[in-house]
């Protein structure tokens, strides 16, 4: 700093404090209420509004009129759980305290870790998903009583204590999401009851109307309400498809990246729309190809169905080094279910395996119209 | 930083629009995270600076609520706070400030009621450190001559 900057400063600081005792003076600078500060109810609440609107985005709920990240949905939504967090707590990664402590605990995998996953050691997928493959594709028409499409999952989000600027939980969200005909939609959020400590979901959270937190109303072609019948079955097409949809990513770059690409795709169409089994099955064909794609085996998922574990190691330069892991029924080849273990994260203070998010899809089916279930 | 600007947006706009306030600010951050300032000590001005817009919006919204708003209405929520708390002498505070220029209001706000440095003024506004002192200048003398217009110089220090 020059001395002329210092000086600068001076003449600022004298500034600022001769009008700080004029306008405490005249009582221009009173206090806040104590029932004004910020509850931890806020900070949940902000953290909340911050996941919908990520949420929304992502889907393209919300105009973009700056550049965003690109990035496979998923890893998405967990960038900005962590991106929200550190920005409420504050910027230094060194006040964030160990998060593990409110983490979901993690599933256990008949065959291996998401740790075996990130160094290599954990075998291939592509049989196990080629078996899902063909038992989806096995699978009966799906029933479309209505052309809305409706998508339900429920989820853990971090949740941070704004009296202790900490981290302190990961609190479940129930999301609803429909798709009309003419791409409009719908999405609601609710908190849903506390995960069991055994960090499996209580049967009744589903059933919960408590703590509504947000309902976002698309306008008219905002969603691509054809995508699912429009994309191609040939494995092949589908795969430039997908990649195509992670346009912006650097794809090509080795095969955790491609994987990360594919995975992503994959999920923001499942996640978001009614696939047809067909669709699905096409899927884990081209993920079978892939060999970033691991197998960690059979597993229980958090609504207590057995599945089958498949996942993807951290992209190269991932600095959170998150493992993604992707639950599929072996009985009918649809998705269950997805899990992010960190493995380790300075900004959350992670050094060993913590399941930082997950989702857990609960319904993926054609409804009669917006707002109804079934 | 919650807390803080928590306290900034109800001192400038009032408790019913904190929450939105700040939420909306926040969502902003997450999104151009990647256009933040890579020094730390900028970073907080650029965030202000988010919320300061915000704000903005929000006390537009308001005031074209206001507007359309029956006298009887708009009495009503000015009645709604209690004479005797807090929020009674932040409503005084703001009416004060508001007297003030624009770009002399936004720089006394952030130097004295949000507490941020010359630099985080500047990068807040997007204007120079030297800009930011001069706003101060004027707008001490302009305050106490709005004060003592209002027959408070006994008051008057500096």
């Amino acid at each position: 700093m020059s001395s002329d900057d210092r000086a600068g400063n001076d003449v600022a600081a004298q500034e600022v404090a001769a009008l700080r005792e004029l306008m405490t003076a005249h009582h221009l600078v009173p206090s806040v209420p104590a029932r004004y500060a910020a509850t931890p109810q806020d900070t949940e609440r902000l953290l909340a509004r911050i996941l919908v609107a990520a949420e929304a985005e992502e889907i393209g709920a919300v105009p973009v009129p700056l550049p965003v990240r690109r990035r496979p949905r998923a890893w998405q939504l967990g960038a900005a759980a962590a991106a929200a967090v550190a920005i409420v707590v504050g910027y230094q990664a060194a006040v964030v305290p160990q998060a593990t402590a409110g983490a979901p605990v993690a599933l256990t995998y008949s065959a291996g870790d998401p740790a075996a996953v990130a160094s290599g050691r954990a075998p291939s997928a592509r049989s196990a998903l080629t078996d899902l493959a063909s038992t989806a594709r096995a699978q009966p028409a799906q029933d479309r009583p209505g052309s809305v499409q409706y998508v339900a999952s429920a989820g853990w989000y971090l949740e941070v204590d704004g009296a202790e600027v900490s981290v302190t939980a990961l609190f479940p969200t129930i999301t609803q999401l429909w798709i009309a005909p003419d791409g409009s939609a719908r999405q609601t959020q609710r908190r849903g009851a506390p995960l069991d400590v055994d960090g499996h979901l209580s049967t009744t959270a589903i059933e919960s109307a408590a703590g509504l937190l947000s309902t976002d109303e698309l306008p008219a072609a905002s969603l691509d309400a054809t995508l699912t019948d429009r994309l191609p079955r040939d494995p092949a097409a589908l795969q430039t498809e997908l990649l195509q949809q992670a346009a912006g990513l650097p794809c090509a770059q080795d095969d955790s990246w491609r994987a990360m690409c594919l995975v992503g795709s994959v999920l923001s169409v499942l996640e978001q729309h009614a696939a047809p089994d067909d669709l699905t099955a096409a899927m884990w064909t081209v993920l079978a190809d892939e060999p970033g794609v691991r197998y960690l085996g059979s597993t229980t998922d958090r609504a207590g169905r057995p599945g089958v574990a498949v996942a993807i190691p951290p992209a190269t330069g991932d600095p959170d080094a998150t493992v993604r892991v992707l639950i599929v029924s072996p009985s009918t080849g649809e998705l269950l279910g997805t899990e992010n273990v960190t493995l380790r994260s300075e900004a959350l203070r992670i050094d060993t395996p913590t399941v930082t998010e997950f989702t857990t899809m609960t319904t993926s089916s054609w409804v009669r119209a917006v707002g109804q279930t079934r | 930083m919650h807390p803080e600007l928590r306290h900034f947006v109800l001192r400038r706009g009032g408790p019913e629009i904190v929450d939105d306030v700040v939420a909306e600010a926040f969502v902003v951050v997450w999104r151009r995270w990647d256009d933040a300032p890579a020094d730390p000590s900028r970073r907080r001005g650029w965030v202000y600076g988010i919320v300061k817009h915000k704000l903005a919006h929000a006390l537009r919204d308001r005031d074209r609520h206001l507007r359309v708003a029956s006298r009887v209405v708009a009495t009503a929520v000015i009645e709604l706070s209690d004479p005797g708390d807090d929020l009674a002498s932040i409503e005084e505070a703001r009416r004060v400030l508001d007297l003030l220029p624009r770009a002399e209001r936004d720089a006394v706000e952030l130097a004295v009621l949000a507490g941020l440095t010359t630099l985080e003024v500047a990068e807040a506004l997007q204007c120079s450190a030297t800009a930011v002192t001069s706003r101060l200048t004027k707008a001490r003398g302009r305050l106490r001559r709005l004060l003592a217009a209002e027959g408070r110089s006994d008051h008057v220090i500096g």
